[in-house]
């Protein structure tokens, strides 16, 4: 019984081995000339948003170009190994991270590739700052977006900031927006979740305490914007976010990142690395330009609000979507 | 070296989860308990871990605190199960839903630690440390509670789980027993997050999350090979994270990872089916 046991814990230990290194070998050849690799931190539509902005960006200034994707479901202990296999895999030209902990586990490999990283807030906060390392951030202007809920809403007297304490991009825009929102006279309640199941009592709340609600760049808020937008608008409390995208989903304003726009962003450095070869570290940390004001015209009707088409000289305000 | 960077790292992780698995072992098997604690106190110890180190202490300091703040969490479950009479299985997802919030509050949701010192910095003037490093603790705590179910206190921990009667009649309290060993269970767990977080170099809110799959899952895989206290507990662990790191290299669709562990699993543990029934 011993001796079967340690058989099969030999053979069940080599079998996988095994399998290891023969899908290693058997894998795909490279048959283009630049290979990117994608480690996407978890399955989500902003990030899923820079993914497909990145390849498509990619394909059109790359050329010939192919992807290998990995998601490692939320898990640290996953993107670290998804980025250990990226190492060392020679057809690896250049690693695109998205969102912070993916990036983070490929910066603490000290690897030689190339890393662009998109969907990152604040990269020096997060420690991505090593030589190999570049990318574009998803850092919004928080005094502007902020300006937007008096431009749209003047009388306004209380916000409520809906965002997953869980999450360090949320968390941190919100310290920037808290203070900000005061100066402009309104007070702020947060309405905080840790998870998506507690967005319906979050939002009847936000709902019940003020006039205005707003969401900083919050991956929990965009997966549940179709459940937040609706019910806002059912109960005219007009609702700002800070992703661009989820404006087309019933949001009513925000003056903030395009994700999709991001991951072209970030396409654009990794062409400057695999074509110009220039050092990621002389690239600079790219941060979006938000100077185009998306409005959803049916919400802002919904709320009885009143569009005005002037909020400054450099911005666009888009209120169609050719959905 | 490059060519088995993958594999090292599997086995690395591998080594990192067998203590949790360990904990698992004792209260699963040993005190025939299930403790759900143990991913929030998984957690509890990066968090704290992370949050130490970013203020400059030294990792022989945090980890040893980290381990303590673990063992008191087990201690609030047990606590809650003795005295409030609640469910095991309840308590420790109480706990874990709880120490979410203090984690939160203790670290953020992200720390970085890039920047700062961490227990693998300290010891890297050896060669391969990370994995020499990870296989000593990991060995160390197989040994240490192998060593501890042969003492005295093993045995009416043992004793706990199978007729707590029998521990009664030795005029000891089963209560007490129950409380230590979910405590040493949880300070394994809460010593894994901790070399976890400073493993990988930064923390991050949602790095616990499904701890316990993975811990109930490796010991189910150790569980083919010896049901004692043995090194078959860091095979079981090492077996998990090499099946994981397979559905990465096959580069499927990424979708599809899951549901491939899932499906290996089932593999694996029809394998012990038949294997037990030859027996």
């Amino acid at each position: 019984m011993k001796i079967q046991k340690m058989l099969l814990l030999t053979t069940g230990t080599l079998m996988l081995v095994g399998a290891l290194f023969a899908f290693k070998h058997l894998r795909k050849q490279p048959t283009h000339q630049f290979t990117v690799g994608i480690l996407q931190t978890a399955s989500h539509p902003a990030l899923d948003a820079v993914r497909e902005g990145f390849k498509k960006q990619a394909l059109a200034k790359l050329g010939d170009v192919g992807f290998i994707e990995q998601n490692a479901q939320g898990s640290t202990s996953n993107a670290h190994m998804i980025a250990q296999s990226f190492n060392q895999n020679q057809s690896i030209d250049l690693v695109l991270a998205i969102a912070t902990p993916a990036a983070q586990a490929m910066a603490s490999l000290n690897s030689s590739k190339p890393i662009v990283f998109a969907a990152v807030t604040d990269p020096t906060a997060a420690g991505l700052t090593g030589q190999n390392i570049c990318g574009a951030t998803d850092s919004i202007n928080v005094a502007q977006q902020c300006a937007l809920i008096r431009e749209l809403t003047p009388n306004a007297k209380t916000v409520a900031l809906l965002f997953n304490k869980g999450e360090v991009n949320a968390t941190s825009m919100v310290a920037q927006m808290e203070p900000e929102l005061k100066k402009l006279g309104l007070t702020t309640i947060q309405c905080c979740v840790t998870n998506e199941s507690e967005i319906p009592a979050a939002v009847a709340s936000a709902c019940g305490k003020a006039e205005v609600i707003l969401a900083p760049i919050d991956n929990t808020v965009a997966s549940t914007i179709d459940f937040i937008a609706p019910m806002a608008r059912s109960r005219q409390i007009p609702l700002f976010v800070s992703d661009n995208l989820l404006v087309q989903r019933g949001a009513l304003a925000a003056r903030g990142v395009d994700y999709f726009t991001s991951g072209m962003t970030a396409a654009d450095l990794a062409r400057h690395i695999l074509i110009e070869h220039q050092k990621p570290s002389a690239l600079k940390t790219i941060t979006p330009e938000c100077n185009t004001v998306f409005v959803n015209k049916d919400t802002a009707h919904a709320c009885e609000l009143t569009v005005p088409q002037n909020f400054g000289d450099d911005v666009q305000v888009r209120t169609v979507y050719d959905e | 070296m490059n060519e088995f960077a993958l594999l090292i790292t599997s086995i690395e992780c591998g080594l990192i989860f067998s203590l949790p698995i360990l904990g698992m072992f004792l209260s699963s098997r040993v005190l025939k308990v299930d403790d759900m604690t143990l991913e929030g106190s998984f957690g509890l110890g990066g968090a704290l871990t992370a949050l130490l180190l970013s203020q400059g202490l030294s990792p022989l300091l945090a980890m040893p605190l980290a381990m303590l703040a673990a063992g008191a969490a087990g201690f609030i479950t047990a606590l809650m199960h003795t005295t409030l009479q609640l469910n095991v299985l309840m308590s420790g997802i109480i706990v874990t839903t709880g120490l979410f919030s203090i984690n939160l509050i203790l670290a953020g949701a992200n720390i970085s630690l890039a920047s700062h010192q961490t227990i693998f910095k300290l010891c890297s003037f050896m060669t391969d440390y990370k994995l020499l490093f990870l296989a000593l603790f990991a060995f160390a705590c197989v040994i240490l509670v192998r060593w501890l179910l042969t003492t005295q206190v093993g045995f009416l921990l043992q004793a706990t789980g199978h007729n707590p009667r029998v521990v009664q009649a030795f005029a000891k309290s089963p209560t007490s027993f129950l409380t230590l060993g979910l405590v040493l269970a949880n300070m394994l767990a809460g010593l894994a997050g901790s070399l976890l977080v400073q493993y990988v170099g930064f923390f991050s809110i949602w790095s616990s999350v499904g701890t316990i799959i993975i811990t109930l899952a490796g010991l189910m895989l150790a569980e083919m090979l010896s049901t004692r206290v043995n090194a078959a507990l860091i095979a079981g662990a090492i077996m998990y994270q090499l099946v994981i790191a397979l559905t990465f290299e096959l580069q499927l669709n990424p979708n599809w990872n899951k549901l491939i562990t899932a499906l290996f699993i089932i593999a694996l543990l029809a394998g012990k089916k038949i294997v037990t029934e030859k027996d």
